[in-house]
């Protein structure tokens, strides 16, 4: 049921706990241990207020765990200085949130080569055939010069994937990615999700309420009142 | 320093708020504007009032001394002769005249050097000018007018006959002086000294300097003519000296009478009034341009601080990505500059409109019919570079604490939509 894959995992969560810290104490996860290997699909699903969300802002290095280790890539990345979280962020981590949150700024391609963009310009240059290919390949091919506000609320999902993917990174972190959508385009979301995770190899960790779509993940952890109560690899076929 | 992704990042978001960008350059642009273009008027008028005094005025004159007993004891006083205050007391009932003056020009001349800008002798005195019935008290000036004509401008200003080459016997007046008397040029006029000479001189030259004291009070005669009407024989009775820069006249002032046994006044004395109405001019001024560049900085921190709380979802985002508290400090510091960097620049081009505008307008002398500058302006680099760096500093201090709150925004509280 624990970590028995056979390639050095991406990640490990060794007894995490976190403690929110106030007026009231708040525990949020305790005793949260589980690995992650290169390219798996894993749902996180729980009741609300089970903590889902906090453990996704411990595993993008946006909080620190109260006790235990996280280690990312064989490196301890459990408590790191704001600046060195931001910089393992940019180069490790792909973020897709419920709300798209693109810039209203900036077009579906630029927003799409944001991360790149924060890591320094000439990334993006070098980045931008592979993020056209994406957005292409997401169905944006003819709207990559259009603004967010002229997508629909799918199609700004759609960009802020294929932006999660910009900075190549070794995992992508997806907090209810479809949640905003109705289910029609909440499928297409998570299929392309999955698609271009699987094709070019990344970890996906993802919560999500939707027990439908957790079930063609590859491994679903349930928590509980912020314990992990059950971690299970699905068993149906998916390599279609 | 700015990064493509910093700048472009600053640029857009200015881009894409224009009404909030174009009110932020606007308060900038107003205040610089306000700035130069007070600085210059104030200036402009100082410079205007300064001139009017010092451009009709010796600005340093040397005279006898007056009170002669304690100067003179203390200057005598290695004689000890107790008959020194008598023969003092007699000497001040005398006309007061300077003899044997001429190497007291090179004295002074040589202790004033570099400020120097002209320096003559003078033979003045009272007179009464009269013609017919009509007589006016004036000052009588016996000049060389070629010399002369360094301390007033008479020359230029002539309306009508000659004052260089004047010759003995002949007299120039201003133009209210003649009018008031009733005289025209080659008219004879009657002068009466204070000492009590009288002499019948023609009035060969007419002038009007704008100079209130000189067009309406001043009659000029050659040396010699004067020299006889005050009875002082070769004596003259004092000097006058132009400065370079007519602010130090008072040091120069000063210098001269550690080293000269001659009363001495700068015309920063005799003007004191004056002089401090200049510098509670220039500290309004400075108070305006206190208080504007307060409320222009208080206005951008305001209009920035709405900009960055309508951003916090984007800021949030971008420190997701992995963008560094740093990197968002910068993108609202550069807003800052931009935005000041083109307000100044528009401030600037309006005020020299503006003071391009106000510098044409001209005025018709009631009296004379001389046009003149309705307002005084006098832009200086130094205006110019006050306005436009108070400008930028303001841009960027006043954006310091919006980009402040921006790099303190917690990514988790905005995922969590809050
Ligand atoms: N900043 C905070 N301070 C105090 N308590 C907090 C804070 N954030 C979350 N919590 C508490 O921690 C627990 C876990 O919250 P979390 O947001 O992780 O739940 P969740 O599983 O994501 O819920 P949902 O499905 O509603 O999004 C809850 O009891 C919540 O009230
Ligand atoms: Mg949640």
């Amino acid at each position: 049921m624990s970590t028995s894959a056979p390639p050095s995992p991406l990640l490990v969560l060794d007894a995490v706990g976190k403690v929110y810290t106030g007026e009231i104490e708040t525990r949020a996860l305790a005793d949260v241990s589980f690995a992650v290997s290169p390219g798996e699909f894993l749902a996180i699903v729980g009741s609300s207020g089970s903590g889902k969300t906090t453990l996704l802002n411990l595993l993008g290095l946006l909080d620190t765990p109260s006790e235990g280790r996280l280690v990312l890539d064989g490196q301890d990345a459990s408590r790191l200085e704001p600046d060195e979280a931001a910089r393992v962020r940019r180069e490790r981590l792909g973020f897709i949130f419920q709300f798209h949150y693109l810039l209203p700024e900036f077009s579906a391609l630029e927003n799409a080569l944001m991360p790149c963009r924060v890591a320094g310009n000439d990334r993006a240059e070098r980045e931008e055939p592979r993020m056209r290919a994406l957005l292409d390949r997401v169905g944006l091919g003819d709207k990559l010069a259009k603004r967010p506000h002229q997508l629909s609320g799918g199609e700004q999902q759609r960009v802020a994937i294929v932006r999660a993917l910009a900075n190549d990174p070794l995992l992508v972190l997806a907090d209810e990615p479809t949640g905003n959508l109705d289910s029609r385009n909440a499928d297409e979301v998570f299929a392309l999700l999955q698609a271009l995770t699987r094709e070019a190899g990344k970890a996906v960790i993802m919560v999500t309420h939707d027990h439908e779509l957790a079930e063609r993940a590859d491994r679903i952890i349930t928590l509980k009142d912020g314990r992990v109560a059950s971690d299970v690899r699905s068993p149906g076929p998916k390599a279609d | 320093m700015a990064t493509p992704f910093t700048l472009s990042v600053a640029l857009r978001q200015l881009a894409y708020n224009r009404g909030q960008t174009l009110l932020t350059i606007g308060v900038v642009a107003t205040s610089v504007t306000l700035i130069i273009f007070i600085s210059s008027l104030i200036n402009g008028l100082q410079v205007r009032i300064v001139n009017n005094v010092t451009d009709s005025i010796a600005h340093v004159r040397i005279m006898p001394e007056e009170r002669q007993p304690q100067a003179l004891w203390e200057r005598e006083s290695a004689e000890g002769d107790p008959l020194a205050v008598g023969r003092v007391a007699k000497l001040e009932q005398r006309q007061r005249k300077i003899e044997g003056w001429q190497p007291w020009l090179e004295r002074i001349r040589s202790l004033v050097r570099d400020d120097l800008l002209t320096l003559v002798p003078s033979t003045e005195g009272s007179a009464v000018i009269s013609r017919e019935t009509k007589r006016i008290p004036a000052r009588l000036l016996g000049v060389v007018p070629e010399d002369y004509n360094r301390i007033v401008d008479i020359q230029s200003n002539l309306v009508s006959g000659r004052f260089f080459a004047l010759n003995g016997g002949e007299a120039a007046i201003g133009l209210r002086l003649s009018r008031d008397l009733g005289v025209s040029l080659g008219d004879r006029v009657r002068l009466l000294s204070a000492e009590g000479n009288v002499s019948n001189v023609t009035v060969a030259g007419i002038f009007d300097t704008g100079f209130g004291s000189v067009d309406g009070g001043a009659v000029f005669v050659p040396v010699r003519d004067a020299q006889s009407l005050l009875g002082i024989g070769n004596a003259i009775t004092g000097f006058g000296l132009k400065v370079t820069d007519v602010f130090e006249a008072e040091r120069v002032a000063g210098e001269l009478r550690q080293q000269l046994p001659f009363r001495i006044e700068s015309w920063m004395q005799d003007n004191e009034r004056t002089l401090s109405g200049l510098r509670a001019q220039s500290g309004s001024s400075q108070m305006i341009v206190a208080f504007t560049t307060l409320s222009a900085g208080l206005a951008i921190a305001a209009l920035m601080v709405m900009a960055v709380t309508n951003k916090y979802r984007e800021i949030g985002i971008l420190k997701a990505m992995g963008a560094s508290s740093r990197q968002i400090l910068r993108i609202f510091t550069l807003q800052g500059l931009i935005l000041s960097l083109i307000g100044a620049l528009l401030g600037t081009l309006a005020s020299l409109g503006l003071l391009a505008w106000l510098g044409s307008l001209k005025t018709i002398s009631a009296t004379t019919g001389k046009a003149s500058d309705l307002f005084p302006i006098a832009l200086t680099l130094g205006n110019f570079l006050i306005g436009n760096g108070l400008a930028l500093a303001t841009g960027f201090f006043a954006s310091l604490y919006p980009a402040w709150r921006a790099s303190r925004v917690d990514p988790i509280k905005v995922i969590r939509g809050q």
